[in-house]
């Protein structure tokens, strides 16, 4: 489990770096990652430390910052009337444009494989014209530039480092809009959770992704950690697996046993579909109703991402709980693609599935719905929020459709996870944007004393 | 059967009875020797078994209590007791289980709750009532249980060899249960070492099978625990081929043997029979009036002496005949002769007296000498006709012609001969009954001849009158005229002379007509024969060939 100790002894270390003195260009940041291979594309990213890496390849539009809301970095939105948005790209040529509008096209098709479709739900189309994106929306979204802030909106490449070849260390990107990031080179050291902790606490690293450190000690303050955004459901079929599967599911799966038990990554229960941090705080489990079906003998099988140990555990509690209701549950892993397939097609009967939420509970609820597969409940829903002008009066509107469509949506929410982060003293300047992904373009290396 | 066949048979006889006797006792004391062999080698299986168990079930409760003992116990009871997260917790236990040769792990509190499972690590923070109920047992020997494990489609209950030990570190007390799965593995492993299809079950269902053995199969049964069994089975297929190898060799050299058996049989039998046949044909031959035939063949021992005896036999038996003919020839040439002289002895007394009567009377001058010259010239002239007519009757039997044979219709033949006697004597009646189509090869007038001779003879028989019967039919492919009269019949002592020359019964007769009309059959190639009863009448038979006898 991750020790959220060190991100706080680094934000305070670097908050005292940054008041002692100016940041350093140079060096190499050397990054140990608890996982295999690191996926550049935000569509693919299957935890939030990937995501935060993946961004630097492939970066956001702009930065949702918990304190100053959007701060444009790669492109400004100006709005040409209440259904029409206009997006110029800082520094772009008209390919990035092009790029974009493409990628965003390609997003928003109905067989698109990502849930991250939702997040393009009320536009209408898009149309690129030199470093000039615009676009149509069919109805009003006032939280069209918070949610534009997710990386899986971004663009395709041009991110703050970028790979000369697959194997190498990242190299700064000196032309990033932005501005150049501090180190020069980022070194992406891959292994298993062992490895990439040793690597850690032998100072091989200087920061630590996806695992605990081997010296980690108590967890810090729940208040001090980043919002676990990161969240996982367990989808389910309601014409492959049965309907009735929804009260087996309520009755035999907790959140809190998965988290407390199986989840060695930061995480936090969920009782309703967003999770505590677009909820405004910790929910109530939600009541559980109707008489215990069971279902002797009645064979189902639960598809997980093959690359998370996260998803296999909860899969095998699952299968555990389940048993214990008369299901036999056979697991299946499969590549995360596959999965994303499976689910598209609706060619399964129960799947995990993980999203990064964007900190905005409305559209944080179209991931939701889009996920539960009621695509037709999309325009309805986000119609009836973005008509209202608050956003305070908005989120709190999404969180009451959210309770209330809990039950309606085929799938059941398990936990939220926030990154699994540890940095040396040695890193300067580490923070965690609204997404609770850590910036990494943004820290430097103090000299080593 | 012929003597062949019936030798054939004898020698397949003795070859196959020794086989038929021998190839199923054999057959039985191979099977029993097999049977003995398969039972042995599943009693060896079994004892493998048991002691396998027990080395596992001595590993097992080492194990366990090296574990219970151990400092990487300690350090989990430690983190527990720390109440440290879940995932420091869970690296103790992964630690814990590592290092440890167990296929079953499971540490509960005191409660029989899941803290941390090895085997099924989905299963902690649930109570596990079968891996509790072992640390109920006082007994520290591993026994073996039911355990909840994860298979390809969902959990499953597995038999696993399993001991609990209880750990307590300061006020925490836990139990660690561990153990190995009797899964495929295991099976594989007994299979191995057995030689056998090694399943072990419970209640009818199946866990882990390993091994193959088709059926029929002879099982035995080792009992693992009261509900658990590990099933060793040995297929009888093995046993059943090699009877099947065996037998079949055994048909085949059997087979060998009596097609050897056969060959030599059908040559034994050949030169056996081989002999034994041309002195058949021989005796054939001799019984058919060759009776200087001759045996060749090269016999030798028993047979060989019968062939040489059988060859003398027949020489002899020429040589008497030869005899035996030529003094019947004397003997009947010199009753011609006497008869014949008889014959002519008799007119000539008459001629005699006639003539010394003449001389007499001529000598006293008797006047009567010229009414005696008359009458006893006539008397010489009488005898000397008389004398005349037997010498051509001699003459016409010592020269009977060859018959001149053509195709005659004897219907016809013989209504041409009943012609002559449209008017018959007074009270004699002649009754015809020919066949119609009835033909023959035959000179027409020797046959006519007979006939006439034979109704002549049947009239001159019945002299106070009587019946004639003329019949003329085809039996068993040859022609059958007979000639049946209501005389006085041919006693049976004179049957066998009534065919000589000049044997007669009659007063005035020759004596040479039924022996001509019998030469006459014979040179036709068929046979006179006289039947009848005594007393009741005679039937006189000519047979004839319906073709033309051989020249």
């Amino acid at each position: 489990m991750s020790r959220p100790g060190w991100l706080l002894l680094a934000l305070l270390l670097a908050s005292t770096a940054t008041a002692a003195g100016r940041p350093r260009y140079g060096g190499a940041l050397r990054v140990a990652l608890a996982t295999p291979g690191s996926e550049a594309d935000a569509l693919n990213v299957d935890r939030p430390e990937t995501a935060a890496l993946a961004t630097l390849l492939s970066p956001p539009l702009c930065r949702l910052d918990p304190q100053r809301g959007v701060v444009p970095t790669l492109a400004e939105l100006t709005r040409l009337g209440s259904n029409r948005v206009q997006l110029v790209l800082r520094g772009g040529s008209s390919k990035r444009a092009s790029d974009l509008a493409a990628r965003w096209g390609a997003l928003s098709q109905p067989n698109s494989l990502s849930p991250y479709r939702a997040l393009l739900g009320p536009l209408r189309g898009t149309a690129a014209s030199g470093a000039t994106v615009e676009a149509a929306l069919s109805y009003p979204w006032p939280d069209l530039e918070r949610t534009l802030c997710h990386p899986a909106l971004g663009l395709p490449d041009g991110g703050p480092y970028a790979a000369a070849t697959p194997r190498a260390p990242l190299l700064a990107n000196v032309s990033f809009p932005e501005g150049r990031p501090f180190p020069d080179r980022l070194m992406l050291l891959a292994g298993d959770e062992r490895r990439a902790s040793r690597l850690f606490s032998t100072h091989q690293a200087d920061l630590l992704l996806g695992a605990a450190a081997e010296d980690a000690t108590a967890p810090a303050p729940s208040s001090a950690q980043p919002p676990a955004l990161f969240a996982t459901y367990l989808v389910y079929s309601p014409t492959h697996a049965g309907a009735e599967l929804r009260t087996v599911l309520e009755q035999s799966v907790d959140p809190q046993d998965l988290v407390q038990r199986f989840v060695t990554a930061p995480a936090v229960p969920m009782t309703q579909l967003l999770p505590p941090a677009l909820m405004g705080g910790p929910t109530a489990p939600a009541p559980i109703s109707g008489p215990t079906p069971r279902a002797p003998g009645r064979e189902l099988t639960l598809l997980y991402d093959a690359a998370l140990d996260e998803h296999r555990a909860v899969a095998e509690r699952i299968q555990v709980r389940l048993h214990d209701r008369g299901y036999r549950v056979a697991l299946k892993p499969v590549p995360r693609a596959e999965l994303g397939a499976r689910w598209s097609s609706g060619n399964f009967d129960l799947l995990l599935q993980s999203l990064l939420l964007p900190p905005v509970p409305a559209a944080a609820l179209a991931l939701t719905i889009e996920l539960g597969g009621r695509h037709d409940l999309l325009p309805v829903e986000l119609t009836a929020l973005g008509v209202v002008p608050d956003a305070a009066a908005r989120d709190t509107r999404a969180r009451d459709r959210a309770v209330a469509l809990r039950s309606s949506l085929p799938l059941l929410p398990l936990y939220a996870r926030s990154p699994e982060i540890s940095a040396a003293p040695t890193v300067q300047g580490l923070r965690t944007d609204a997404f609770g992904l850590p910036m990494l373009d943004q820290v430097f290396l103090s000299p080593t004393e | 059967m012929r003597l062949k066949t019936r030798l054939l048979l004898s020698f397949m006889l003795l070859a196959l009875v020794p086989i038929a006797i021998v190839v199923p006792k054999a057959r039985a004391e191979l099977r029993n020797t097999l049977e003995r062999e398969l039972e042995q080698r599943m009693r060896s299986a079994e004892t493998a078994t048991r002691a396998d168990l027990v080395q596992r079930t001595r590993a097992v409760r080492e194990t366990m209590d090296r574990l219970s003992d151990s400092d990487a116990m300690e350090r989990f009871a430690k983190d527990l007791h720390a109440r440290l997260t879940p995932s420091r917790v869970s690296a103790a236990a992964e630690q814990l289980i590592r290092i440890r040769l167990l296929s079953v792990l499971s540490v509960l509190d005191e409660k029989g709750v899941t803290l941390l499972s090895g085997h099924l690590p989905a299963r902690r923070g649930d109570p596990d009532p079968d891996l509790f109920a072992i640390t109920k047992i006082s007994d520290p020997e591993p026994k073996v249980a039911l355990v909840e494990v994860r298979g390809d489609a969902g959990l499953k209950k597995m038999p696993a060899l399993v001991t609990a030990r209880p750990v307590e570190y300061g006020e925490l007390k836990l139990w660690v249960v561990g153990g190995v799965l009797l899964d495929d593995s295991v099976a594989q492993h007994l299979s191995d070492l057995t030689g056998t299809r090694v399943e072990i079950a419970s209640s009818g269902a199946s866990y882990s099978t390993a091994g193959r053995a088709l059926p029929p199969l002879i099982q035995r049964e080792v009992p693992l625990s009261p509900e658990v069994t590990a099933t060793l089975s040995l297929s009888r297929a093995t046993v059943a081929e090699a009877e099947r190898v065996v037998l079949a060799a055994v048909l085949v050299f059997s087979a060998l043997g009596v097609s050897l058996a056969l060959v030599l049989a059908l040559w034994q039998s050949l030169v056996i029979t081989r002999p034994v046949e041309a002195l058949t044909e021989g005796a054939r031959r001799v019984a058919a009036g060759d009776l200087g035939a001759k045996v060749e063949t090269n016999a030798a021992g028993e047979v060989g002496a019968l062939v040489e005896t059988f060859n003398r036999m027949t020489s002899d038996l020429r040589r008497t005949t030869d005899n035996l003919v030529a003094a019947e020839r004397v003997a009947a040439w010199q009753e011609v002769a006497r008869r014949l002289a008889h014959e002519i002895k008799n007119p000539l007394t008459p001629i005699r007296m006639s003539l010394e009567t003449l001389q007499a009377a001529s000598a006293e001058n008797n006047p009567r000498f010229p009414a005696l010259f008359k009458e006893s010239a006539t008397v010489v002239l009488e005898e000397v006709d008389r004398l005349k007519r037997i010498v051509d009757e001699f003459t016409r039997f010592a020269r009977l012609p060859k018959p001149q044979l053509q195709d005659l219709d004897l219907g016809d033949l013989v209504k041409q001969v009943l012609s002559l006697y449209a008017a018959p004597p007074p009270g004699i009646s002649l009754e015809p009954a020919l066949e119609a189509g009835l033909t023959a090869r035959g000179d027409r007038d020797q046959l006519t001849q007979v006939l006439v001779n034979l109704v002549k003879n049947a009239q001159e028989a019945m002299p106070g009158g009587g019946k004639i019967w003329v019949r003329a039919r085809s039996r068993d492919g040859r022609a059958v005229i007979e000639v049946e009269d209501t005389g006085p019949g041919v006693k049976p002592e004179d049957r066998t002379r009534i065919f000589e020359p000049y044997f007669t019964t009659k007063g005035a007769g020759t004596g040479l007509g039924l022996a001509i009309a019998a030469r006459v059959c014979q040179e036709h190639g068929g046979v006179l024969e006289v039947d009848g009863e005594p007393g009741k009448g005679a039937l006189f038979r000519v047979t004839l060939p319906r073709q033309a006898p051989a020249a």
